[in-house]
């Protein structure tokens, strides 16, 4: 556990991959799928991550501005306690690099998070991690009305917003009748989705980030198998 | 007629709307009144009755803001208004962090125009009830989240300790990380009571009334006894 440990922490601090790959073989990667608790998502100098675009016909100049960080690359080192796993065994604890921009997961204590261990070190994809909430039932589950969803019970009734100074409207606006329970002034989640339908949704976006340009991810095939495999336990 | 016109002859004769024709649809935005063509304005704390969306969806048109039809009884009356009345007025809104109608007490700036009254676009702020009987807002007026390294608009008035009641508890931490509890609590106007993120800070009535008016040059125009001393 410990030398794993050691060699995701040796694959985050790598410099970016240089070395030139050929298309028809692509470098060892793997996809690190696991319910996780926050520990920590600290600031770092940006490291340029974004998906590989030919360019042709573009000035010194233009490639200059290009290659300046922006808010897509990473700019922040992450810390997260494995919780669960989808996928193999990992180590205690996995750190990552992620871009601050498709952050919203990082706002929750827990998250279902898909890190990259790549020949880039270990990256958070961009729009690869949901919040989820732990279910009464111990289960793991997002709270949304996305397709999948179901009716669910979250534990500790756990409080997802406060309806203090809100109008009835404001209130079924925010917290539709459909997804929350409104007790007193609190809010309480009763929609969301397990992993298998999060997963399935990941998996899709996976494929949406290889179109465009996204190096070292998986092929939906690969991925089908995968997941299967291990939420139909 | 085409549905279009007469939606749009429909907004023409009841609301202060505007309908701009472009080559093969309308766009229906409500007016803006230009300085000193507000009609009478009315500035009021009220609690609303009911917030109903008005419906303008058309074929060859294309709405802008979304529509309500607003129905709110004065709580504090300060100008043009009486303690009590019922008043109706449409609201169209856009891309307003906190809409309008969320909340059950507003500071609402109305225009009327003939028989027909509306919301000064975008004129209004949430308001909570004080322990000293009157209003406050929950922090600033910008509404817009803001970085607490970075000073406050200057242009509005400073934060002053409110004891809001009931008391205002605007979000619970239990199911946030420690980035989620530093992105919904502001020390500038929050406290952390337990698991609970409260307001504790804002901005009185009285001063609201003059901050809204100041800089605004139809609310300046209509209002210049509201507009009072800079910050």
């Amino acid at each position: 556990m410990i030398a794993e440990s050691l060699l995701l922490l040796m694959a985050v601090n790598a410099a970016p991959a240089d070395t030139a790959v050929a298309e028809t073989d692509p470098p060892p990667s793997r996809l690190l799928r696991f319910v996780g608790e926050q520990v920590s998502f600290d600031p770092i100098d940006c490291v340029l991550y974004r998906p590989r675009i030919e360019r042709t016909s573009q000035t010194p100049e233009q490639i200059a501005v290009s290659n300046q960080c922006g808010e897509g690359d990473l700019n922040f080192r992450v810390r997260y306690r494995v919780l669960q796993t989808i996928e193999s065994e990992l180590p205690e604890t996995v750190e990552f690099l992620a871009t601050g921009w498709t952050s919203h997961y990082a706002e929750s204590r827990h998250a279902l998070l898909y890190a990259l261990d790549s020949p880039d070190g270990v990256v958070l994809p961009p729009g690869l991690a949901v919040s989820v909430f732990r279910g009464a039932d111990g289960d793991w589950a997002s709270c949304d009305d996305d397709i999948g969803s179901e009716l669910l019970a979250f534990e500790h009734n756990l409080v997802f917003g406060r309806t203090d100074g809100m109008s009835p409207h404001g209130i079924a606006e925010r917290f539709p009748a459909s997804d929350y329970v409104v007790i007193g002034n609190e809010a309480f989640c009763i929609r969301g989705r397990r992993l298998p339908a999060l997963a399935k949704d990941l998996d899709s976006e996976i494929g949406e980030l290889r179109n465009q340009g996204y190096q070292y991810l998986p092929y939906r095939d690969q991925l089908k198998t995968q997941v299967g495999a291990r939420l139909a336990e | 007629m085409s549905h279009a016109s007469l939606v749009a002859a429909w907004l023409l004769a009841t609301a202060p709307a505007v309908v701009a024709a472009a080559d093969d649809y309308s766009i229906v935005t409500q007016r803006v009144s230009e300085p000193g063509d507000a009609g009478e304005v009315l500035v009021f704390v009220g609690e609303q009755i009911s917030y109903e969306l008005l419906d303008l969806s058309c074929d060859d048109c294309w709405v802008f803001d979304t529509w309500h039809t607003a129905r709110y009884r004065v709580t504090e009356a300060i100008h043009g208004v009486r303690p009590g009345e019922e008043l109706e007025f449409n609201v169209a809104e856009h891309a307003i962090l906190v809409p309008f109608g969320h909340t059950s007490y507003a500071l609402a700036f109305v225009e009327r125009h003939d028989n027909h009254l509306a919301l000064v676009k975008y004129q209004q702020v949430p308001v909570y009830p004080t322990q000293d009987l009157s209003f406050a807002s929950c922090g600033p007026l910008d509404g817009a989240s803001v970085d607490p390294g970075e000073p406050l608009n200057p242009k509005y008035p400073e934060l002053r300790d409110i004891d809001f009641s009931p008391r205002l508890v605007v979000d619970d931490t239990r199911r946030m990380s420690a980035l989620g509890r530093q992105k919904a609590y502001d020390p500038r106007w929050h406290e952390v009571e337990g698991d609970e993120i409260v307001c504790s800070r804002g901005i009185p009535l009285a001063e609201l009334v003059a901050a809204k008016v100041r800089g605004h040059e139809v609310l300046e125009a209509a209002l210049p006894e509201f507009a009072g001393a800079g910050r």
